[in-house]
């Protein structure tokens, strides 16, 4: 049967049907057009979702965070006089108003608050800066300090601030304000406050800067300054001096924007058998890409993370088939030969002959009727042929997914600008499409992916460790090597998703 | 009647006339592959709305490089589809199942077909068209578009994104997978027959 025939019997399967117009159809369609629209898929519903979470946390993070702020504006606008001091001690109310024309350029919160808050006399935070230019150009000095700036904040995450101060020249300070670190030595009219380990330079005067947390406070009593700590958190009105600072983290928030991407060893050729199909499937890597935009919050050196993520699983193969097509000709030779002849006497053709003494009859001749059957036989040589038909195709399938993760990390600071970290990350991924074609091993067959035909749902657990560059205070970048352990496939064909990857990360901190 | 550029942008806008006039346009042919998958014509017709519902839908996704009908029947041949295995997934596994072990070893046999106007040429192409039906589904949007809508290879290529020599691939695969159907019903047939 000819390819021709066989369409036509495909054909005939399917006769014309009625296929006239009719008014009352174009009626249910419009009905159907009118009606309300299919409900929103999957993916903007997650959307909305995570759009939501970030509502929720932004709206946190501001109303946590402007609680100090409206504590110290307060404080400013209702204690004016506390800007006076002691006779004897020098207190700079403000450091707008310093010689050295001292200015903040850090744009970080703390910084910015810092201009703004009052010096105080006594059992009261001084946001004082003392140079000793500054104090040289007072008359009486009972406090001679040796150059001294006290900068009246605390970043909220002590471990590191950046600073410029820049009086005539920038000063940059990079300090590690601890207050396990500080020291201080009182003298009668002389205090002198260092912290250990602060790196201050002062490239255009070439001026020994020291720095002191705003968390100690500088008392006067009868001439003598003293130091007292007070916690950064909680402000009070007086201090323990001596007290050692104990600075109470606060949760901050933070934005992450990560890619993420592996290419899972899934390369390779494969070759299977089925009747006299030979195929052969040669399959590139998997590629396992994902991006996304994640919130957090941060509880010291542990973090939690959380957000949306788009995934895309994607993978191309070559299927090569090579089908054996076995064929016979037949040379047939017919040729007819006699099976048998049946003979039978029809008559005898008799003959009168004159004899002496009267006739005599002889039989002069015989009709016979002869049947012959005859047989046509047929000398039949098989020929037996082979052909071999080739085909190749290249096929590729792509799955996009929603994920959903929450991370939990540790992060630890090294030196000044770097950090590493160990992070567990769970992520649930949601199918939203699925296109394209692969090659299912268990039927040998070219399938198109189908929803049906993919879980709706991976769940992904991933170990990894970073390591991160500040480049600020509040800005980060990390990388993060990780190893995942997929569950469930992704594939219903083809399991196991596992391997090593590597993200890299934007952190943007509050 | 013609399919214009202006006439799919104003039912893109959503011109209720402009999608009336190509509803009327598309009717023939479009019901012409419901039919395939339906018992009536009314049934062919829920089946048409529903495809026409998809294809109002996504016009702006429509790339005008492509012609309009052909992709229009490419999204209502996959709707009927995806309907047809819907509506029948429990019945073709157990098909699939019972071919399978019924097919073994009979390829190379002979066939022939019903003579025409017979009963059972009738019950043959009965049998041929829900075989059809149960093709996987890139093998039977090829072979339908190839066999019965008359497509070239390059058309379906381009339709389907795919390569020619796959579009091939699938119309060769398809016909084998029915020669074997074929010959199963046909045996089948003659059992009972006897």
């Amino acid at each position: 049967m000819t390819e021709e025939e066989f369409d036509n019997i495909a054909r005939n399967a399917f006769p014309e049907e009625d296929s006239t117009f009719e008014s009352k159809y174009w009626n249910d369609m419009e009905k159907m057009l009118d009606g309300p629209p299919p409900r929103r898929g999957l993916w903007i519903r997650l959307t909305s979702s995570a759009i939501l979470i970030c509502g929720i946390s932004g709206a946190a993070y501001w109303s946590l965070k402007s609680e100090p702020e409206a504590y110290y504006s307060s404080r400013i606008q209702a204690a004016p006089e506390m800007v006076s001091a002691p006779e004897g001690d020098k207190v700079i109310s403000d450091i707008q108003t310093q010689e050295s024309s001292t200015n903040f350029t850090d744009a970080s919160p703390q910084n910015k608050s810092m201009e703004s808050i009052p010096a105080t006399s006594s059992s009261q935070p001084l946001p004082s800066l003392e140079t000793k230019e500054e104090v040289r150009n007072q008359r009486a000095p009972a406090v001679t300090t040796s150059s001294s700036i006290q900068i009246d904040a605390i970043p909220e995450k002590p471990e590191r601030t950046e600073s410029s101060i820049s009086p005539t020249a920038p000063v940059t300070v990079y300090s590690n304000l601890d207050s396990k670190n500080q020291t201080e030595s009182q003298k009668d009219g002389e205090v002198n406050l260092s912290v250990s380990e602060p790196m201050i330079t002062n490239e255009g005067r070439n001026e020994v800067v020291k720095i002191v947390p705003r968390s100690l406070l500088l008392e006067s009593s009868s001439g003598s300054l003293q130091a007292s700590a007070m916690s950064n958190a909680t402000p009070s009105e007086g201090g323990d001096p001596a007290e050692p600072v104990k600075s109470k983290r606060k949760p901050s928030f933070f934005m992450e924007m990560d890619y993420h991407m592996s290419a899972v060893n899934k390369r390779g050729s494969s070759s299977f058998s089925k009747d006299d199909i030979q195929t052969q499937l040669d399959r590139d890597q998997l590629q396992d890409w994902q991006v996304g935009l994640q919130a957090g919050i941060d509880f010291g050196n542990i973090y939690l993370t959380t957000g949306i993520n788009y995934r895309q699983l994607k993978q191309s193969s070559t299927v090569r088939t090579s089908e054996l097509l076995r064929g016979q000709t037949l040379d047939i030779a017919q040729r007819d030969q006699i099976v048998s002849i049946d003979s039978t006497i029809l008559s005898h053709q008799i003959a009168r002959v004159q004899k002496s003494d009267g006739f005599a009859f002889k039989i002069i001749a015989t009709d016979y009727q002869i049947d012959t059957t005859w047989q046509t036989v047929s000398d039949t040589v098989v020929n037996t042929f082979e052909n071999e038909v080739k085909n190749e195709q290249s096929v590729e399938y792509q799955l996009n997914y929603v994920q959903l993760p929450l991370i939990i990390g540790y992060e630890k600071n090294l030196f000044a600008n770097w950090l590493i970290e160990g992070f567990a990350e769970n992520e649930l991924a949601f199918l939203t499409s699925a296109s394209g074609s692969y090659f299912d091993e268990e039927t040998q067959q070219v399938r198109t992916v189908d929803l049906n035909g993919v879980p709706s749902m991976i769940w992904t657990f991933r170990l990894g460790a970073g390591l991160g560059y500040l480049f600020s205070p509040n800005l980060s970048l990390r990388l993060r090597p990780s190893f995942q352990q997929i569950v469930n496939g992704h594939l219903k064909s083809d399991r196991n998703l596992n391997g090593f990857n590597g993200s890299l990360a934007l952190r943007l901190r509050f | 009647m013609q399919i214009t550029d202006q006439l799919i942008d104003d039912c893109c806008s959503g011109d209720r006339k402009a999608q009336e006039k190509l509803y009327k346009i598309c009717f023939s042919p479009l019901i012409n592959i419901c039919h395939r998958f339906s018992n009536s014509k009314d049934d062919a017709a829920i089946l048409l709305n529903e495809s026409f519902y998809k294809i109002i839908t996504q016009l702006a996704s429509h790339d005008r490089n492509v012609s309009f009908l052909a992709w229009a029947k490419r999204i209502t041949l996959n709707h009927c589809i995806d309907q047809y295995r819907k509506k029948n997934r429990h019945q073709t596994r157990v098909m699939e199942d019972v071919d399978l072990e019924v097919t073994e070893g009979v390829e190379d046999e002979p066939f022939e077909v019903p003579e025409k106007d017979s009963p059972s040429h009738a019950e043959f192409l009965r049998e041929v068209k829900e075989e059809i039906l149960s093709l996987p589904q890139p093998t039977q949007e090829v072979f339908q578009l190839f066999v019965l809508e008359g497509f070239s290879h390059k058309d379906i290529a381009r339709l389907l994104n795919m390569k020619e020599g796959t579009s091939k691939w699938h119309v060769s695969n398809a016909r084998k997978m029915l020669r074997r159907v074929f010959r199963t019903t046909l045996n089948k047939m003659s059992t009972l027959e006897l």
